[in-house]
């Protein structure tokens, strides 16, 4: 039997309708032909310069990539997601004197046995702590040591084939976490404050909103100033000269300020933004409500929650939507304030978010296999958030 | 991974239309890293070359944070300009890819000559480990020390000379800091091979950094900040001299010619000196500065090394000397260790820059050392910040090390 004739099955029969259908969709997209035609200018960079490179960047993702030697490109599967991922936990054991068998404890930065621990204690009147075998020693090759903790007693190690990935993880999620937070609660308190038409009030949205508008550069620079740890920097000046600081902080310098400063510098920045969709929302309701509820007695708190927080949700959920977007992209200002002959993000990687990392990994050693699965990760969070946002909101939708 | 050849070439070439005018036939075309003064005066200069070869150049000028990036689109593409003049690790790391021509084999004289008379810092740090040599030096940047005169004058010291001499001036209540590389490799570089150690055995095979001397540099660099009270942030120069905030301070050359035109108040009142000398007699600062060398893909590759090789000459060298301290009150500092004479911004820097460039080194060429930098600024940023253990952190170093060494070595 010949494949022509095998019969044609019911399914691949097409039926006078179907035939229709084709050619009332060729006839539509023909007869819509000018209209396509002017989507043309949008569609073809879309296409070129975000949906091939998007695929290209897919593929890169499993090879080990220079950019430059492509014949050297190697193909590894998933192995760049894997080293990125790769997490594990180990027991710490108890480190003990090799010769007498004493446990060890440790003293500043040095390890001594239980015998000598009172001494140096005397003497520094510090206090020493016990000594534990050397994360790397316990780890599985190719893993470095990112936190320790103890649980019930016991020390672990929780190590990373890439501790810098998971410090850039974790950094981000609490960049995105403190701004989003602030930039929706502060953004909504001036929207309500703002909200009465007035010249001052419009005078006063201005000048929230002017920080939107302005070069994110040149604000960074600007903050990095106020910043600096030296006694002429703004901030430092006003602490010293206001008697709160006797040594100037080095704000930039110190692991414990550098997220605090990512996170004022970005709320700063995007308030304004932010209080002008909550100002629009405002405006969409309708004002018989609150007449409504005042009428019934309800005080101003009640008509806040009852009225206002519910029918600004989509305000609101748009806000949070693209607030968890711009945050988990940050770039910039890590960028302009930590990157430097110390590294990409500040000291102790305090401030490197997962963009700055994928940068360095793709543009100063050239990794571009590496980086692109990073890449590829961070849409897979942001996706997941939104999607979890969409179905939330939804979910609560219930005006 | 032919596709993502083909999207990188056609992005590199939308990006080059927009950088790149058209090249003549037989025209050098060079991209010089830096600003549109520092390009001028490579112009200049390139122009006698044209005087007495007849062959025209172009240099453009490519910022920093974009001429890397650049060079290696032009080179995934085949097409961009005939020489880069940019950071000196780029020769390796370019030439390691196949983007630069190799240059011992066609002009080996040319090049051992170029060898004897370059600065020994810079050139090794340019120097694959097998040998090859994909760039010729082409300016030199190092630390120096910048202090206050009347400040130690009025606590009875001498400039500090010695590690023990920054114990005495710390004792007198004089301060010091780092305006370039502190809390990272770059400063720690100096202050081990002071003290006499190194990252790497010489021949790569594995790190050294366990040592007595490591551990000697690294409780002297940790009491920098820790007892000598250097601020973790860097410290601006002139401005830092001029506040009071620091009476010596680490920095690079660039900053001599700047101190006085920033604060003329300062005029008289500073001078500067090689860096501290350690227990072993060294005082290594680390070296850096730019290389010239040409993309595997030029076609005028004799047209182009004989530019760079007149760039190396005498009579160029003491031109960009001349401009740079003319056009952009800047210190050009040649390569070649007999060029060294021609150094612009006064007696007192000439001297100081002539004795520490015959003791400073540039970063290690060892496989995996651009990959294991980041680590190795974070483990002594645990010892500055979180009190790790010297020996620990010594360790970490070490594995660290190794481990680049075995990723990326042959």
């Amino acid at each position: 039997m010949t494949a022509d004739s095998f019969p044609i099955s019911p399914s691949q029969q097409r039926s006078p309708t179907q035939k229709s259908n084709q050619l009332n969709l060729l006839t539509r997209i023909w007869r819509a032909r000018i209209s396509y035609l002017m989507l043309l200018p949008f569609l073809l960079p879309f296409v070129v310069f975000i949906l091939i490179p998007l695929a290209q960047s897919a593929s890169v993702s499993l090879y080990d990539y220079s950019a430059v030697a492509s014949d050297e490109a190697e193909y590894v599967g998933m192995q760049n997601y894997a080293n990125l991922l790769s997490l594990e936990v180990r027991e710490l054991p108890p480190l003990f004197d090799e010769t007498t068998g004493e446990r060890m404890y440790q003293c500043g930065r040095s390890k001594m046995p239980l015998s000598e621990v009172a001494a140096w204690e005397a003497a520094e009147g510090r206090t020493c702590v016990l000594a534990f075998t050397r994360p790397r020693d316990v780890l599985t090759e190719g893993f470095s040591d990112w936190k320790t903790f103890s649980l019930f007693g016991t020390m672990y190690v929780l190590g990373a084939q890439d501790t810098r990935f998971w410090t850039s993880i974790i950094n981000t999620f609490t960049f995105v976490l403190w701004t989003v937070i602030g930039k929706i609660i502060l953004g909504l308190i001036i929207a309500l404050i703002l909200r009465r038409q007035s010249t001052a009030n419009y005078v006063l949205r201005m000048i929230f909103f002017l920080p939107s508008v302005t070069a994110s550069i040149a604000i960074t620079v600007v903050w990095g100033w106020l910043f600096k740890g030296q006694p002429y920097g703004l901030i430092n000046y006003l602490l010293l000269q206001g008697g709160q600081i006797t040594e100037p902080i080095s704000f930039l310098n110190d692991a414990t300020w550098t997220m605090p400063i990512l996170v004022i510098m970005a709320i700063w920045g995007g308030i304004g933004y932010n209080m002008i969709l909550f100002l629009a929302g405002l405006q969409n309701i309708p004002s018989e409500l609150y007449e409504a509820a005042a009428i019934d007695g309800a005080g101003p708190w009640s008509q806040f929650r009852r009225i206002t927080i519910p029918l600004l949700r989509p305000t609101t959920l748009y806000i949070l939507i693209t607030s968890i977007i711009g945050g988990f992209q940050v770039f910039e200002a890590v960028y302009i304030l930590f990157a430097s002959s110390e590294g990409m993000g500040g000291v102790l990687d305090s401030g490197l978010t997962v963009v700055p990392y994928l940068y360095d990994s793709g543009f100063r050693l050239f990794q571009m296999g590496y980086a692109s699965a990073i890449a590829w990760i961070l849409f897979a969070i942001i996706f997941v958030l939104t999607l979890i946002n969409l179905r939330v909101g939804r979910a609560n939708d219930a005006y | 991974m032919k596709h993502q050849r083909i999207l990188f070439a056609f992005v590199l070439l939308l990006t080059l239309a927009l950088t790149v005018t058209t090249q003549a036939q037989g025209e050098v075309v060079v991209w010089f890293t830096g600003d549109d003064t520092g390009a001028a005066i490579v112009q200049e200069v390139a122009n006698m070359w044209t005087a007495q070869s007849g062959t025209p150049v172009t240099v453009t000028a490519v910022g920093w944070g974009d001429a890397y990036a650049q060079s290696l689109a032009a080179v995934a593409a085949g097409s961009g300009a005939d020489i880069i003049i940019g950071g000196m690790s780029w020769g390796i790391s370019l030439g390691n890819l196949g983007g630069m021509v190799e240059l011992s084999e066609p002009y080996a004289d040319e090049i051992a000559q170029v060898a004897e008379q370059s600065n020994p810092g810079f050139y090794n740090a340019i120097l694959t480990t097998d040998g090859k040599v994909f760039y010729v030096p082409f300016n030199l940047d190092t630390m120096l020390m910048y202090y206050n005169t009347a400040s130690f004058e009025a606590a009875g010291l001498e400039a500090p000379a010695t590690w023990d001499d920054i114990a005495a001036a710390s004792e007198a209540g004089l301060a010091g800091g780092w305006s370039w590389g502190n809390t990272s490799w770059l400063g720690f570089q100096g202050v081990l091979k002071q003290a006499g150690g190194d990252w790497y055995t010489a021949d790569c095979s594995a790190a050294a950094i366990d040592s007595d001397e490591g551990l000697a540099a690294l409780e002297f660099y940790t009491a920098l900040y820790e007892d000598y009270g250097f601020p973790a942030e860097q410290v601006p120069v002139a401005d830092g001299l001029a506040a009071g905030t620091v009476d010596y301070v680490f920095s690079g050359e660039w900053e001599a010619t700047g101190i006085n035109a920033a604060h003329p108040e300062l005029e008289g009142q500073w001078s500067v000196a090689p860096l501290p000398a350690g227990p072993s007699g060294s005082f290594n600062a680390f070296i850096g500065g730019k290389g010239m060398g040409i993309f595997s893909y030029s076609q005028n590759v004799d047209a182009a090394f004989d530019l760079m090789m007149f760039l190396s000459t005498t009579e160029a060298q003491q031109a960009l000397v001349d401009l740079s301290l003319a056009n952009a009150n800047s210190i050009h500092v040649p390569p070649q260790t007999a060029n060294y004479e021609l150094i612009g911004g006064g007696d007192d820097v000439r001297a100081a820059l002539s004795t520490q460039l015959a003791d400073a080194s540039g970063p290690s060429n060892c496989p995996g050392w651009e990959e294991s930098n980041a680590d190795i600024d974070l483990i002594l940023q645990s010892v500055l910040f979180e009190g790790m253990d010297f020996e620990d952190a010594l360790a970490e170093m070490k594995d660290v090390l190794n481990a680049g060494i075995e990723e990326f070595g042959s």
